[in-house]
């Protein structure tokens, strides 16, 4: 009989390390690094493979979700990621390498990179579980109806930005780097057994890597409408309030410029949050945006509606 | 014993004053042939998600606003005034920054957040107190008049609608214009020949959404759009002539502007003036009927023209 759903994807659910998700798409990619090389060798043909190390990645787009299923929406995960991330002495495999949060009117999701190392013996590393159980917060009758989070969830205050912003988006980046260290002399090389000096263990004599976190960064970037009121009919913008999201007088910059000897910061922090019922809570927790430079501000003006765009970085804490 | 009365009246609802079904634009009584006017909303629900499942377990649930058209026929009273409804109509029309409001007696409306009451709680009859006209047609020929428009919305305010009710016995109290109390003319011809004519407004609105700003205080949020644009305006118009003669040399129009041509249509006691028309090029077929020539055209007016009153239409 051809009918065969097995084949279809939103039958399965997914956990990555035993954290139930919901995700409009997941993918899990192995590779490992080969180069035919030739050498002065009396043909052109591929005789010499030169094999390398194995890399692993997952990637995540997940809704922000507002009801039942809002336990294992996309936030739920990157959080867990985050801070681990951020407190490297917790952190296991897989490990994030970039996790971006974007809210606009259509809703919110949550875009991941994870990073693992491949090692299909790892228990650790294999965490991308696809099963065939149902997730059973989407169960209306059991839990409280789900539904996508929209914009009438979430508030924010991007800066000096607050009133009429379109879009909002926070990015953690976790850079990593991939070490592979020569057997030493007396281990174990059955790709089994980790070989520990102090408190580092890994294995020998595999291709997997050793996976060092090198740098955290966080920033962002938003969109706004620029609202432009001639409040005294003068015929410009540079007055009290004829402004909000720009500012067009001599002098001003939407930028947070640097004066010499001293570090300046945005004055008002970056807030993204989402409304749970009673309180509004931050998407981020353990992401600290109090101290920020606004580095680039995009002052759009068409025919329709006049907009700027711009972006943050913050000092993490 | 009673007999019942023969025939289906022994079931009939007989029509109360609650039952006027109009409205009211800017609280003047209109009334109107159809009414099609509702609040409207994103709603769906979706099973598009890795979830172990084909079944829609998400619901979406997106912006809201109000939409729809209403047409109605233009009418004078017994003192021949015109209808002051209508002269709302025209002037928010010409002049869409201008406030306009709208009450009915049978539009069920929700103020709150969708997604955060059940779907019956909180309806209530509400005033549409943040409304444009998105385009009027009025268009004319031995038919009859006939005006319409289609409208967009919002609730600026959580505020009870008027009960709708004629201002005045007088004021509905009149007839409906016909293509006699109509002529068209322009500077260069007479028009003696139109036999039919339109009159297009049609006015392009936004209507974004923004998220919550973040406030200290108590934060008050909505599933309504944000606000509402009006992005451009452009009058319009068109014109069916019968061609006595079969052709007119010096009346086709091959395209173009004239200034000051001053092409006016007169609509009962309204004037309706394009000083400089941008003409498209007539189309005139051939049958075996009467020939006719239809032609369009485009009101060129400056930029800052629609913000003021009186732009098009004067009465």
């Amino acid at each position: 009989m051809p009918l065969n759903n097995n084949l279809f994807g939103v039958y399965k659910s997914i956990k990555v390390n035993d954290t139930t998700l919901i995700a409009s798409s997941a993918s899990r990619n192995k590779n490992m690094d080969v180069q035919a090389e030739n050498y002065i060798q009396g043909t052109p043909k591929s005789r010499i493979l030169n094999i390398g190390g194995v890399h692993e990645t997952i990637e995540i787009e997940a809704p922000v979700l507002i009801g039942g299923g809002s336990v294992v929406d996309g936030r739920n995960l990157v959080n867990i990621k985050i801070n681990e991330l951020l407190n490297p002495t917790t952190a296991v495999l897989p490990l994030l390498e970039a996790a971006t949060i974007s809210v606009s009117e259509q809703g919110a999701s949550v875009n991941m990179t994870l990073k693992s190392d491949g090692d299909p013996a790892d228990l650790n590393s294999n965490v991308f579980q696809v099963l065939s159980v149902p997730v059973a917060e989407l169960d209306p009758i059991l839990y409280t109806p789900t539904r996508k989070a929209r914009f009438y969830d979430f508030r924010v205050n991007i800066g000096s930005k607050k009133y009429f912003v379109m879009e909002a988006s926070i990015k953690v980046t976790g850079e990593t780097t991939d070490a592979y260290f020569l057997i030493p002399n007396g281990a174990v090389i059955d790709q089994t057994t980790y070989t520990t000096v102090g408190d580092v263990s890994f294995k020998a004599g595999t291709q997997f890597p050793f996976i060092g976190i090198t740098g955290i960064k966080i920033s962002g970037s938003g969109k706004a409408a620029v609202l432009l009121s001639d409040l005294n009919s003068d015929g410009d913008y540079f007055d009290t309030d004829e402004s909000v999201n720009i500012n067009l007088a001599t002098g001003a910059n939407d930028m947070t410029l640097q004066r010499p000897g001293v570090s300046v910061s945005e004055d008002a922090d970056f807030v993204l949050q989402i409304y749970d019922g009673t309180n509004w809570n931050d998407l981020f927790p353990s992401v600290d945006l109090t101290r920020s430079v606004v580095h680039s501000s995009n002052f759009a003006v068409s025919s329709g509606l006049l907009t700027v765009n711009f972006d943050f970085t913050c000092w993490v804490k | 014993m009673a007999i019942n009365y023969p025939g289906v009246l022994n079931q009939a609802e007989l029509a109360t004053g609650l039952l006027i079904r109009s409205i009211k634009i800017n609280g003047q009584y209109l009334l109107c042939e159809d009414i099609n006017f509702n609040q409207t909303q994103e709603i769906e629900a979706s099973s598009d998600y890795i979830q172990g499942g084909p079944g829609t377990a998400i619901a979406n649930i997106g912006a809201k606003k109000f939409t729809g058209s209403i047409s109605f026929p233009i009418r004078v009273s017994t003192g021949g005034t015109l209808d002051p409804a209508f002269l709302e109509i025209l002037s928010h029309s010409q002049n869409p920054v201008s406030a306009l409001t709208i009450d009915t007696n049978h539009l069920v409306s929700h103020y709150d957040i969708t997604a955060e009451d059940l779907a019956t709680d909180n309806n209530a009859l509400l005033k549409i107190d943040a409304a444009v006209i998105k385009s009027l047609k009025i268009s004319g020929s031995n038919q009859g008049l006939s005006a319409s428009i289609e409208i967009e919305g919002m609730l600026d305010s959580n505020t009870a609608a008027n009960g709708v009710v004629p201002n005045s016995e007088l004021a509905y109290q009149g007839r409906k214009l016909s293509f006699a109390d109509c002529s068209v003319y322009r500077e260069e011809a007479s028009m003696r020949t139109v036999s039919s004519f339109e009159i297009n407004l049609t006015n392009e609105i936004e209507t974004p959404t923004f998220i919550n700003p973040y406030l200290p205080a108590a934060q008050t949020r909505s599933d309504q759009i944000g606000l509402i644009g009006i992005k451009s305006i452009k009058w319009t118009g068109q014109v069916e002539e019968v061609m006595r003669k079969g052709v007119g040399l010096y009346s086709f129009i091959h395209g173009g502007w004239m200034v000051n041509e001053n092409l006016t249509l007169k609509i009962g006691p309204v004037t309706t003036l394009f000083r400089v028309p941008l003409f498209n090029i007539s189309e005139q077929p051939l049958s075996s009927g009467l020939m006719v020539r239809k032609t369009s055209w485009t009101g060129l007016i400056a930029p800052n023209r629609p913000l003021s009153s009186n732009g098009l239409f004067s009465y």
